[in-house]
């Protein structure tokens, strides 16, 4: 990944999955997932369709100015949204601008939209270090830089 | 008789037998002659001795050169009317190609002053110098050396020769000490060599004779030929007459050299397992050579330099990759078809040639087994594995949380695998930049499934082997709280080395290692190649 970013946050409404009292036919989060989709659309992203990624959750790619953007819904406890620009190359560093600017315009959307709340942002550093799990408030209620 | 010659001179070219006739004769007159002196010598010696006079002869070839002068004395002495056997005949000056120039007389007259501090023996075959001399002192050996003037050219004891043997050794140098010292180390070293070399030798033999007597390859003990009882035990004569009916039937050798591939093909799976043990365990030698040996590096370099000769020439030249595929595909076609080559012209090289065709189509099935049956192995490895630590797992699963999140956890997993490659990975945007095939994303070759695990042993092994991979749900629980996260079980990440390696599903860890017996395999054959067979 070029550059990646996390959110935690509780929706307003039910993306529990379906069990079939053996194991999972639907793990939770798509429904999270389609949600975020078309906010992500609504701010002029080409979005394609949400994947199933099992118990990692769902993901679906999008993209800006050429530049491919992920996200990934999974449904940790609340449910985390892993965002990322794939690739390793990146010589202009036009890629992380996109990311970037992908990130402020999300961020604006989520804290406008009622259907989500408990909003935090978490770096990946922040993430290997343990510091979303549960009792922690090291999240910041908007994307750290 | 003229005079006695040298008996090593400079041999010339022989032109032709006449030559070597005459050659022959001169040499047997001159090993006559050179007993007839000898015998001399020592009559002067015995004569001077008795007589009181001192002659001068510290050597052996002295005493064969005073016989000579002897004889040549007398032979002059005859021919000039003189009185044989004189002194003068004894102390006669030494002719131009004499090999031994100190055979002076020192007293003509008068007498001995002082006896002779050594006496004179014909070394026999076997005979070394402690055995001349009947000790193993370096004293002893240095006077005997610097005595027979041998010190330098060497120790080696020749049968027939005489050599002066001391007497006393109280005057001994301290030079003669050393080099008697050091022809005593370096000849028990040559003997230990020796004799070593003899012994290696002699167990190589005997392994060459007992698998010549048991119907093996003497050089590689493999079982070349199957047996034939029947031939061994069967009276002369009949077996005569039935194996040339055999050698004439077309119908009996293609039956029987049908058995013989077939017995071929089970003994040449057996060696593809042997051969690429042998050459696992022969890489790994070399390998751990390379760095100390230095034969090993000259034949790694020898090995890089004739493969980048082989690429050089056929970049230069790619209408030679055909010829090498065409030679390939008719060395295997030989190699394994039985069609390919003519029938043996008798039923024991019909026999012979199908054993070892099957044996190579056996090789050959090894070969392509170990990459099919590879990934079989390889899961029923793993499988063996998840089984084995199953039961301490459910114990510490029990123990150490609570029981809803452990009895979700313990249950038999069921879904899509940890996926080797992220199936969120796209193609290059050159080949369009699309999802990889999900023939191959989600295939046994890219995804990882452990047979037979629990949700514990699989999602612990996939947040190992997944940076991208935090937790999961628990069935019925939602909000904070409700799921589980690897960071909060004691999960630990691998290094990139091991999501790589152990990131690598069984299907292909086994199509790899597989591929490596088979190279394995194949590399022994052809280092083989270069053996004796």
């Amino acid at each position: 990944m070029i550059a990646s970013k996390f959110i935690y946050l509780v929706p307003n409404f039910d993306d529990e999955g379906e069990w079939d009292d053996h194991d999972w036919i639907e793990y939770p989060g798509r429904i999270v997932a389609g949600v975020l989709s078309e906010i992500l659309q609504g701010l002029g992203y080409k979005v394609e369709a949400v994947d199933s990624e099992g118990p990692k959750g769902w993901e679906f790619s999008f993209w800006d100015q050429g530049v491919q953007l992920w996200m990934r819904v999974g449904a940790i406890e609340d449910f985390l949204i892993v965002l990322g620009a794939p690739g390793w190359l990146d010589i202009f560093g036009r890629k992380k601008k996109v990311f970037t600017r992908m990130i402020e315009r999300l961020a604006a959307a989520l804290a406008a939209d009622a259907r989500f709340g408990n909003i935090r942002w978490y770096t990946k550093q922040q993430m290997d270090a343990g510091e979303w799990e549960e009792g922690s408030m090291s999240g910041r209620d908007e994307p750290p830089a | 008789m003229a005079g006695f010659q040298p008996l090593m001179r400079p041999l010339g070219p022989f032109d032709d037998d006449d030559d070597i006739d005459h050659w022959m004769a001169q040499r047997n007159a001159e090993f006559a002659a050179r007993d007839d002196a000898e015998a001399a010598g020592r009559q002067a010696w015995d004569q001077a001795t008795r007589s009181g006079k001192e002659l001068d002869a510290p050597q052996p070839g002295d005493l064969i050169r005073l016989g000579a002068q002897a004889i040549g004395g007398a032979v002059a002495a005859g021919e000039s009317g003189a009185n044989s056997g004189s002194d003068a005949s004894a102390t006669a000056s030494p002719d131009a190609d004499a090999p031994v120039e100190r055979a002076q007389p020192v007293e003509p007259n008068g007498p001995l002053l002082s006896p002779p501090r050594f006496g004179f023996a014909t070394a026999r075959p076997g005979d070394s110098i402690s055995k001349l001399l009947g000790t193993s002192d370096p004293a002893s050996i240095g006077r005997f050396l610097s005595l027979n003037g041998m010190g330098r050219g060497g120790s080696t004891i020749y049968a027939g020769q005489s050599y002066a043997i001391p007497a006393g050794f109280d005057d001994v140098t301290p030079d003669e000490v050393a080099t008697g010292g050091r022809t005593l180390r370096t000849d028990n070293s040559r003997l230990a060599a020796s004799r070593a070399q003899a012994a290696a030798k002699q167990a190589a033999d005997d392994l060459r004779q007992q698998r010549l007597q048991s119907g093996r390859n003497v050089w590689t003990g493999e079982s070349v030929k199957p047996s034939n009882p029947s031939r061994e035990t069967a009276p002369r004569q009949p077996a005569r007459v039935a194996a040339n009916w055999l050698d004439d039937s077309a119908v009996a050798k293609r039956a029987v050299g049908g058995m013989a591939e077939l017995a071929g093909n089970g003994y040449g799976i057996v060696r593809g397992g042997v051969h690429t043990v042998q050459g696992a365990v022969g890489g790994a030698q070399f390998l751990a050579e390379l760095p100390f040996s230095p034969s090993a590096q000259a034949e790694a370099a020898a090995t890089g330099r004739r493969v980048g000769d082989y690429f050089q020439t056929r970049a230069a030249h790619p209408e030679l990759l055909g010829d090498d595929a065409k030679n390939w595909l008719h060395s295997e076609n030989l190699k394994l078809n039985p069609d390919a080559t003519p029938m043996g012209r008798t039923m024991s090289g019909e026999v012979e040639r199908r054993f070892g065709i099957g044996a190579n189509q056996g090789e050959t099935a090894f070969n392509i087994g170990s990459l099919i049956f590879g990934g079989e192995v390889a899961k029923g490895l793993e499988a063996a594995a998840v089984a084995r630590e199953a039961p301490a797992v459910e114990a510490s699963v029990r123990a150490s949380h609570e029981p809803v999140l452990a009895n979700y956890m313990l249950e038999p997993y069921e879904g899509m695998g940890a996926h080797w490659i992220a199936r969120s990975t796209r193609l290059p945007k050159v080949l369009g930049g699309g999802r990889l095939p999900s023939w191959f994303i989600d295939s046994p070759f890219n995804v990882s499934k452990l047979e037979g695990a629990t949700r514990w042993q699989q999602q612990k092994y996939h947040y190992a082997t997944d940076l991208g991979f935090y937790g999961g749900p628990v069935r019925g629980r939602r909000g904070k709280g409700s799921g589980y996260s690897g960071e909060k079980l004691g999960w630990e990440r691998f290094d990139f080395p091991g999501r790589v390696i152990a990131g690598m599903p069984s299907a292909t860890t086994g199509l790899v290692g597989g591929a490596a017996a088979a190279a394995l395999n194949s590399g022994y054959d052809a280092f083989e190649q270069g053996q004796p067979q």
